[in-house]
């Protein structure tokens, strides 16, 4: 079964190239939101089966946008990696179940595993 | 001549100091010592009364009655006589006196043949002259007279200590006055505390600082005016001694950033403090501001390269469709001089935060084995593009506690250094050790190597040494200054051994952490 997973990051760029990636070089299919607040409703209408979340958003940023999916109580489990250009996870990923990270700039080459890694899948 | 030579007496040195100190040698007569010499001369009925003082080489007459001249030789000094003993010189007839006898004030003017001196003391106890009297007459001082020239002379001597009191609280008076000055012109808040820590004293540089008043200063609590840095609104609890990041909210309400240090005031029992309190809004706002900006920087730089990098490797990978051979090689360089711009980024950005001492750590059970093997297989490609050879050699594991990722970060650039100063088809040698004392990671290769002089200074930010190797490959300096930074604030030390022509052997020791031991 195709895996499905959602990227939430402010940067069109970033989406694009993130989507594109996980897309061609790992066949999974890929959702897009563009802010924390549509990414916590696409967390729950598109079902996906793991999200990659950047940190630094305006607005609702990486951490509010993982207590938003987490207040869900169906979404208590599902899988949060962030993406992010800081190169250590913050204090409160540990708090909200998150599973790992992986750092700005990535090898695109190289994303695919580094998320499966940080999924266990 | 040397029988009649007064004596040295064994204080000297200290005792014409004390007579300088009290500055009335070569002064006018004075009315409180002339009235001391007038009395002598009436009550002791003698035509000639006076006080002296025995300077160097004379006998200086403060104060003169019956005698025209202010001063004498010591040499024929009979106060220089009388100063080697506290009691009275009694010289009946000086030309029964073998000290006398020869005495030229004894045989010509003004032909003295009586003579009762007694020692006048300083303060400090040194024997500065005589209150003395003489007549040109042989004759005997009796009981009641010496009683009342001993009288008379401490009187004197209260003369003399009146002098050196006064001379004391001007001093001390003129040291009041310059500490004063020191402290109003200090650009630093100063303030006395009582131990309740209410001020009983303040600089007007801590007026300006706080907007009120000195006078409105005293009596208030220095801590009601500082608030706590970090959790601010609650009173600054002072530590004595030591010192305090606090903000100080003046008059008008306003809001400084300042440094508080609190000390004990020597020889106080009574348990005052004094408090320094120096502003520091503007260094504080510096600061603020490199923090930002790396932070800004860090973000606003990554997610540009991100998205560059993103593109150029998916181009490069063929992704958007293949690529001709030209095309090719010129996204392979647009890809490895955008990984080049990324470790420049990064570096820099580890570089200020572990000069900030900010770089988080995460330390844990970390194996250096593991450290050398991960950064040895994530250069082996770097390795075969210099046709450099790699040998990890970790027999067994070698535990220490440290951060597992920011060590691999010190061995990859140890080991990344060293791929670039070798020629081709020299090895590189990594070991990771147990040591005594701890643990050891030494890389080390067969390169150029350095002048002694150069083994301290290449772990200095931004240097580079003009080899004439490889300039292509060389960085902005910086591998090595995060090196130390990491290792270092895992309590380690980092040296490298070399000579010119003979390699260079870098040592990363780390000591045994608790727990850590095998």
């Amino acid at each position: 079964m195709t895996r499905r997973v959602l990227v939430i990051d402010d940067e069109p760029d970033i989406r694009e190239i993130t989507a594109l990636t996980l897309e061609r070089l790992a066949g999974w299919e890929v959702l897009i939101a563009s802010n924390g607040s549509d990414g916590a409703r696409l967390a729950v209408d598109g079902r996906p089966d793991a999200v990659l979340l950047d940190v630094m958003m305006p607005d609702v940023d990486g951490e509010a946008t993982a207590r938003l999916i987490r207040a869900n109580c169906d979404l208590r489990e599902l899988p949060i990696v962030l993406l992010s250009a800081a190169t250590q996870l913050p204090a409160w990923a540990e708090e909200l179940g998150v599973l790992g990270l992986v750092a700005k700039p990535f090898d695109p080459i190289g994303l695919p595993d580094q998320v499966r890694a940080e999924l266990g899948w | 001549m040397t029988a009649g030579r007064p004596p040295i007496p064994a204080d000297e040195a200290e005792r014409v100091a004390a007579l300088r100190a009290l500055a009335l040698l070569d002064t006018p007569s004075e009315e409180r010592f002339d009235r001391i010499t007038r009395t002598a001369q009436r009550v002791l009925n003698v035509p000639i009364a006076l006080i002296t003082l025995v300077d160097t080489d004379r006998q200086y007459f403060k104060s003169c009655q019956g005698l025209g001249v202010s001063e004498t030789p010591r040499s024929a000094s009979f106060c220089a006589h009388a100063i080697a003993a506290d009691d009275i010189l009694h010289v009946r007839d000086a030309l029964e006196d073998p000290r006398f006898v020869r005495n030229p004030l004894v045989l010509g003017s003004p032909y003295i043949r009586f003579y009762a001196g007694k020692p006048l003391q300083s303060v400090s106890g040194h024997r500065l002259g005589t209150l003395c009297v003489i007549d040109i007459v042989p004759r005997n001082l009796t009981e009641d007279e010496a009683s009342t020239l001993i009288d008379l002379a401490a009187w004197a001597e209260l003369e003399l200590a009146v002098i050196t009191m006064s001379q004391a609280v001007r001093q001390r008076d003129q040291l009041q006055r310059r500490l004063r000055t020191v402290a109003e012109s200090v650009p630093l808040g100063l303030a006395l505390l009582d131990p309740a820590h209410g001020i009983t004293a303040a600089n007007s540089s801590l007026s300006a600082l706080t907007g009120l008043s000195t006078d409105a200063l005293v009596g208030a609590p220095l801590n009601r005016l500082l608030s706590d840095r970090t959790t601010a609104n609650r009173p600054l609890v002072l530590t004595v001694p030591g010192e305090m990041d606090a903000v100080l909210t003046a008059a008008d309400g306003s809001r400084r950033d300042v440094r508080v240090s609190c000390a004990p005031l020597q020889d106080d029992d009574g348990g005052a403090l004094v408090a320094v309190i120096s502003d520091v809004t503007a260094q504080r706002a510096v600061e603020r501001l490199k923090d930002e900006i790396i932070s800004v920087t860090g973000h606003e730089l990554r997610t540009p390269l991100t998205a560059i990098r993103g593109s150029l490797g998916l181009l490069a990978a063929g992704i958007g469709g293949g690529l001709a051979p030209d095309s090719q090689r010129l996204v392979d360089s647009a890809v490895r001089n955008t990984e080049r711009l990324i470790r420049l980024v990064n570096d820099m950005l580890d570089v200020e935060r572990l000069a900030a001492g900010q770089l988080p750590m995460q330390l844990g059970p970390a194996d250096l084995a593991d450290v050398a093997t991960a950064a040895g297989d994530g250069l082996l490609q770097v390795a075969a593009e210099a046709g450099v050879g790699l040998h990890v050699e970790a027999d067994g594991p070698v535990p220490v506690v440290g951060d597992r990722d920011r060590l691999i970060q010190v061995a990859t650039n140890l080991v990344h250094n060293a791929i670039k100063f070798s020629s081709v088809g020299a090895t590189v040698h990594v070991k990771a050790a147990l040591a005594d004392d701890g643990a050891t990671l030494t890389v080390e290769d067969s390169g150029d190597g350095m002048d002694a002089a150069d083994t301290e200074r290449i772990f200095e930010r931004f240097t580079q040494l003009d080899t004439g190797a490889n300039r292509a490959g060389a960085g902005a300096g910086l591998g090595l200054a995060i090196v130390r930074g990491i290792v270092e604030a895992h309590s380690g030390t980092v040296t490298v051994t070399s000579a010119p022509g003979q390699g260079s052997t870098f040592e990363v020791r780390l000591p045994h952490a608790s727990g850590a031991r095998p």
